[in-house]
């Protein structure tokens, strides 16, 4: 088969494994077998159509400082140098860290805090719900700071009585996730990738995204509040009753021990300063250092230390599928770029950014939205961030383009990205009525809006 | 964490908060079954007993052997014009053979188709039982503990200042073993984590309100001594050993279930056990 033949039949395997990825709910299947199963598939073209690279059995050579000799090599499947191992060591690490330390009721601890501190006022509820949301998509991840802060919002709604207001506020924290997602090189899987890819260090990262991350959130609260008519408390009585309602909330009930709750506080203030300083401390810093996988690992270990006698447990609480279904992706567009899909798209691609440089900058960032809004971002950011290395020179602008759209797509459709997925399934519970169509029209103005900043800004300050 | 993880830890952290609201106690009704000069000589006991509370300055009727004979006038009484409290004792009227357990149709009727409070006394005849001269030692009875503001306020208003409140909460060890089983035979469970957290969990809601009780009427200056008695155990064996280890003078249940006319379970196994010590069925 000529090699255009084979490129056009990976092609179609790509857009079906997205197309699958898009109707998972449906089908009733988990991400790591739908990607699992492509990747069995291509790997099996791949092999029989000869497009894998010679010898498969020698692909990963060890520490290539110096000469190599028959005993450096290490022989080794094609399928397991084609996966970003240190993409799958930051997210194993940090999630099982933040899983852990969760478990100490610091961020419970805070969540409640704060929802007493609102005096029950619905305004200043959603004030300081949007500001936890960003912080903890930040620090922890998009979905585990949807699921703290929604169901904190379900219960204390529920509470003050204010179901009416429920929809309203769990929207605005599934569309604040992604907002939050963007504030950190760890705070979103399609960070992790593209910034690693783009070797944008995690402070340079923060100080570039997080104005934008600031004037989104003001942005998405102001319009929440009038969208969904979010208004203070106006009498005393109200007023009082709800600061009595409110105050029936005790912060301390999570926390099971004060030592390990004071532990992990300090512990999670450490492991944001190693990660945010990776890149300079020797031994993990730089081109042969350890890198940002060790580190989450490692910090993950530390905190297991209090569940040393149960560590399986935790364990089981790691998101095995999440992890295979990265695994499998990174094998399936390993193939891409053997059978020249990459090279296909990234011909397109490159006619898009031969344009001039503010129409390629908003083209692009409006485009991995669109795309991000209907399937997974993380397979996006992978291809998207493949075809960008592999460009020569590839502009600053063009790498924050690609980072804010993937981000940010996810907000035009309750599929778009797993935080707004776990919203959906919140507002669910809660038995309101939430249908694809009426997510897409009340969640497109937010969109927009955010899409329409994050174009300005990139255009402005990245070129 | 999961979903319903985090759901979980949110759920639980609302308490159920104490609500001070003392009882108006400004009437109430001895019911007697013996004559006019006895029951003015039973009423002298009482009045000093139930105004070593805050339950001072109550006007007092009398219902005696001498004004009815039929169950039927005592409950018309009530409902016709309610007091705030009806005090009485078991087997009025001298309802056949004084079965020890049983409390007589007089009580069973006034505690279930009224919702007026009855102070249920040692019958004045029984030999060596004799009335407290004071509340000092008062325990609230229930096997639903938290939220019950009733129970407590009424408690809090009869215990003398520098009485003992004891809030008790004893789960029932044959209930609690039996959904325990259920879960043993429930696969998505895990059961050494429900055999561990439940029970916790089960007495700490209870717990959780004596303390925010004890803390209120704290901060009111109306009792320091709050003492918390939550535990697995077996209800009525377990209340009849301690009743009788922190000698207590007077014991507050709730008699009323939502959903049947008889009267609560425990309050009622607890009402015929307990013979020998004032009784508040509220």
């Amino acid at each position: 088969m000529s090699p255009e033949g084979i490129t056009y039949i990976f092609a179609a395997i790509l857009v079906a494994m997205v197309f699958t990825l898009a109707i998972e709910e449906k089908i009733h299947a988990k991400k790591s077998m739908i990607v699992g199963i492509y990747a069995v598939i291509s790997l099996l073209l791949a092999a029989a159509f000869g497009i894998l690279p010679e010898p498969h059995a020698e692909l990963l050579l060890l520490e290539p400082h110096g000469d190599l000799s028959p005993d450096q090599v290490v022989h080794m499947p094609v399928y397991i140098p084609g996966v970003e191992w240190e993409v799958i060591a930051i997210i194993l690490g940090s999630g099982l860290f933040i899983d852990v330390v969760s478990r100490s009721g610091i961020f419970s601890w805070t969540a409640i805090l704060l929802t007493k501190r609102s005096a029950g006022d619905p305004l200043r509820l959603l004030i300081y719900y949007s500001a936890i949301t960003v912080i903890f998509s930040a620090v922890l991840n998009n979905v585990a700071a949807m699921m703290i802060v929604g169901s904190l919002t379900m219960v204390s709604l529920e509470k003050l009585k204010r179901k009416d207001l429920l929809l309203g506020f769990l929207l605005t924290e599934g569309l604040l996730t992604n907002i939050g997602g963007l504030l950190t090189l760890i705070s979103s899987v399609p960070n992790i990738i593209l910034g690693n890819m783009a070797e944008i260090g995690y402070v340079d990262f923060f100080v570039k995204a997080a104005p934008y991350t600031l004037v989104a959130t003001a942005l998405t609260i102001f319009m929440a509040v009038r969208i969904f008519g979010i208004r203070s408390l106006e009498t005393e009585e109200e007023k009082a009753a709800a600061a009595e309602l409110v105050a029936t909330f005790d912060e301390r009930d999570g926390i099971e021990s004060k030592i390990f709750f004071n532990f992990s506080w300090a512990l999670l203030g450490i492991f944001i300063l190693v990660i945010a300083t990776t890149s300079v401390l020797p031994w993990i810093g730089g081109e042969h250092g350890l890198g940002m996988g060790y580190v989450a690992v490692s910090f993950a270990l530390i905190a297991l230390i209090r569940y040393k006698h149960e560590v399986d447990k935790n364990y089981a609480a790691v998101d095995w599928d999440l992890l295979a279904f990265f695994t499998f992706l990174f094998v399936v567009i390993d193939t891409m770029k053997y059978s020249g899909v990459l090279t296909l798209i990234g011909d397109g691609i490159a006619k898009l950014l031969s344009l001039p440089d503010a129409l390629a900058g908003a083209s692009l960032l409006w485009s991995s939205a669109i795309a991000s809004s209907v399937t997974d971002n993380v397979p996006l950011a992978a291809v998207m961030g493949n075809i960008l290395k592999g460009m020569e020179n590839t502009p600053d602008f063009q790498w924050w383009a690609t980072i804010f759209g993937t981000n940010l797509g996810g907000n035009f459709t309750p599929i778009g990205s797993a935080s707004t997925v776990v919203a959906v399934a919140i507002i669910h519970r809660a038995k309101l009525p939430l249908t694809f169509g009426s997510f897409v029209k009340t969640a497109a103005p937010f969109a927009i809006a955010q899409l329409a900043l994050a174009t300005a800004y990139v255009l402005l300050f990245f070129r | 964490m999961k979903l319903d993880d985090f759901e979980s830890v949110f759920r639980s952290s609302v308490k159920t908060p104490f609500h001070h609201a003392p009882p108006n106690i400004e009437s109430a009704l001895l019911v007697t079954d013996v004559d006019n000069a006895a029951t003015g000589a039973f009423l002298g006991e009482i009045q000093p007993f139930l105004a070593s509370g805050h339950a001072d300055g109550i006007e007092w009727t009398t219902l005696t052997s001498e004004d009815f004979q039929e169950v039927s006038t005592v409950l018309d009484r009530v409902r016709r014009n309610p007091p705030s409290l009806v005090v009485c004792y078991r087997h009025l009227l001298g309802q056949g053979v004084r079965l020890p357990y049983s409390l007589g149709s007089t009580v069973d009727t006034l505690t279930q188709a009224t919702d007026v409070p009855v102070l249920l006394l040692p019958r004045p005849d029984e030999v060596g039982i004799t009335l407290p001269k004071k509340a000092s030692q008062v325990m609230v009875v229930t096997d639903h503990l938290t939220g019950d503001d009733r129970l407590v306020n009424w408690a809090a208003h009869l215990c003398t200042d520098d009485g003992t409140l004891f809030l008790s909460h004893i789960e029932d060890k044959a209930i609690l073993k039996k959904y325990l089983d259920a879960c043993s035979k429930i696969p998505g469970i895990d059961f050494d984590l429900a055999k561990e957290k439940l029970p916790k969990k089960l007495l700490a809601m209870p717990s959780d309100y004596i303390a925010s009780t004890s803390e209120i009427l704290a901060k009111q200056g109306i009792h320091e001594n709050v003492q918390a008695l939550v535990k697995v155990g077996d209800p009525v064996k377990d209340y009849e050993q301690l009743v009788e280890e922190l000698g207590v003078d007077l014991l507050i249940m709730n008699t009323k279930d939502h959903d049947q006319n008889a009267m609560h379970a425990l309050a009622y196994a607890l009402s015929v056990e307990i013979r020998n010590r004032p009784l508040l069925l509220l």
